[in-house]
């Protein structure tokens, strides 16, 4: 019983865990997908507009 | 032979209707409470009479119709399609109290532009509308993105069978959890921690911007919702332009990407399986029509000096792009400037048909947002280049293709046949938006460019809506936001339950 409680609080745990990294790993990749926007736009204005 | 439906089926669809719309009526109390929190009277009264009509009819079609039957599948497929309707009618009510429009038919207007998410707007003077009214319609915009039959699931239904084929019924084709109401209780956990961190971010950089701590809050929630959901709305007349702050710009941005995610994806990068966001087919194929449309856009503005450094050239041609493709409708620039700035004057008129293009392809099944979708465009893509290579390769070659979205799939017949139906619909109702349009009077580019925004759920706008726009052509974008969120087959079917009723066979 007591390992049983152990398990299930480490799988919580765990979860909580998964979820906080889950989270910055989306919001990172969507700033690198902005960045990524920002450099098109660069590129296109330097040789295009400028 | 087609059959009539039976009295039985009536009643099980009006049950189920029913529930549904007691759930919005409970929804509503939201802003009533507000509307007390802000000393509001008239619309509390409002949302008073508003929630005892909706528990009332709500109610009586439980009563009436109580059955104790599971849905079937064509049962689900009109209370969805029906329910969209039925809130539609519902919510415009205090909207229409609130005095901000010209006619119930614009609150219609607006309540489903709110729950289809397009953000669309005929509301008057919006920015002296009382607070409880201004956030019934972002909260309009956070039911329909989770999806009204997703917000049942989660509150009112306990474990029906019939609640899977309802929630399909709403455009939402993939079972995330084994159980659906445990799928519709994730897509909200995945929403609220959203709304904490995003409301937050949104607030700090408000109040950093010079905005007052109450007005912060009250806005960065709203445009939390709208973003998210990929809605549009804004409580200022003027959007995102009335901010004019950079920081705000971005985190908006990254809101209406987070929210054109799939729900799956979120679900396997929280699980452990981040890979997945730099693997699935969905996602190479936004970065692959981001940059395409990006540059059909930029191309545009060759020969033109509209903007003055590449800062406010990458903050106005992005942040469009990106608020068009995601399907959000979220603007920096006036509408008008669609047109002199992006549209015919620009060379070729390729600003706006980069746009145009982005806004017509939309972002990932599953999540928030409208239009074709991601995964839809990857499939057609993979389809035909198995095709070719079917071509080049010799006869007895054995080819498989494989996409991979969430785990490796193999590319079928029925995957494209599926994509290509609801390819086809999307491309027949941008056209029969564009005609309409073009019928009132306006330009092939202008109606084009308007008809795709509402009906891939958008809500950009280059100045075609507005109160004083013809009856027929409000009655057109709002069938094509409510088909464009529905994605047809719900559709269809009430179509085809129509039919039966008018002509089948007892």
């Amino acid at each position: 019983m007591m390992k049983l409680n152990y398990i299930r609080i480490a799988a919580f745990f765990k979860n909580i865990w998964n979820g906080m990294l889950g989270i910055f790993h989306e919001v990172i990749f969507t700033y690198l997908f902005i960045l990524a926007g920002f450099l098109v736009c660069l590129l296109w204005w330097g040789i295009l507009i400028k | 032979m087609i059959l009539k439906p039976t009295g039985e089926d009536y009643k099980i669809i009006g049950y189920y209707l029913g529930k549904i719309i007691v759930s919005l009526g409970i929804l509503m109390l939201i802003p009533f409470a507000l509307a007390f929190v802000y000393s509001e009277f008239k619309p509390a009264i409002d949302f008073l009479l508003s929630i005892s009509l909706t528990l009332s009819i709500g109610s009586i079609l439980i009563v009436i119709n109580y059955t104790k039957k599971d849905l079937a599948t064509m049962h689900a497929m009109v209370v969805a399609s029906i329910s969209w309707l039925a809130a539609m009618f519902i919510s415009a009510i205090p909207l229409y109290f609130s005095g901000h429009y010209g006619s119930y038919l614009d609150a219609c207007f607006e309540a489903m532009s709110g729950y289809a998410t397009p953000g669309l707007t005929l509301v008057n003077d919006l920015d002296h509308m009382a607070y409880s009214y201004n956030f019934w319609r972002h909260l309009t915009m956070f039911i329909g993105g989770q999806g009204i039959v997703v917000i049942a699931l989660t509150f009112l239904f306990r474990g029906t069978a019939g609640a899977f084929k309802m929630y399909i019924g709403e455009a939402r084709d993939e079972k995330i959890l084994p159980n659906v109401i445990e799928t519709a209780r994730f897509i909200w956990l995945v929403s609220l921690v959203y709304l904490v961190l995003g409301s937050t971010a949104l607030s700090i950089s408000g109040v950093l911007g010079g905005l007052k701590i109450p007005k912060a809050i009250f806005d960065s929630v709203c445009i939390f919702i709208a973003a998210w959901d990929t809605g549009g709305f804004a409580p200022q007349s003027q959007n995102i332009l009335f901010y004019h702050n950079f920081p705000f710009e971005i985190i908006t941005v990254s809101l209406m990407v987070l929210g054109a995610v799939n729900f799956a994806l979120h679900y396997a990068v929280w699980t452990g399986n981040r890979r997945e966001l730099y693997r699935n087919i969905e996602i190479m194929t936004f970065f692959i029509t981001m940059a395409v449309t990006l540059t059909i856009t930029i191309w545009g503005f060759v020969g033109k000096d509209i903007y003055i450094n590449s800062i406010s050239f990458f903050r106005k041609t992005f942040y469009q792009l990106i608020s068009g493709h995601t399907g959000t409708g979220y603007a920096t620039i006036y509408s008008r400037q669609f047109v002199n700035e992006w549209g015919p004057l620009s060379m070729l008129g390729l600003g706006m048909l980069g746009i145009t293009l982005a806004m017509a392809i939309g972002g990932s099944v599953c999540s928030t947002t409208g239009a074709i979708k991601l995964l839809r465009i990857g499939v057609m893509y993979k389809a035909l280049r198995q095709d070719i290579k079917k071509l080049v390769l010799p006869e007895t070659a054995v080819l498989v293709q494989k996409i991979h979205h969430i785990k490796d799939l193999i590319l079928e017949d029925r995957h494209v046949r599926a994509s290509a139906i609801i390819l086809i619909s999307y491309i027949t109702l941008y056209l029969i938006g564009t005609i309409v349009g073009m019928l009132c009077g306006y330009s092939l580019t202008e109606a084009s460019f308007e008809s795709v925004s509402a009906a891939a759920n958008v809500g950009l706008s280059c100045g075609i809506t507005s109160p004083a726009m013809p009856e027929i052509l409000k009655i057109v974008y709002i069938l094509q936001m409510w088909a464009g969120r529905l994605e047809f087959i719900s559709i269809f079917v009430l179509g085809g339950m129509v039919l039966a009723a008018l002509k089948g066979k007892k």
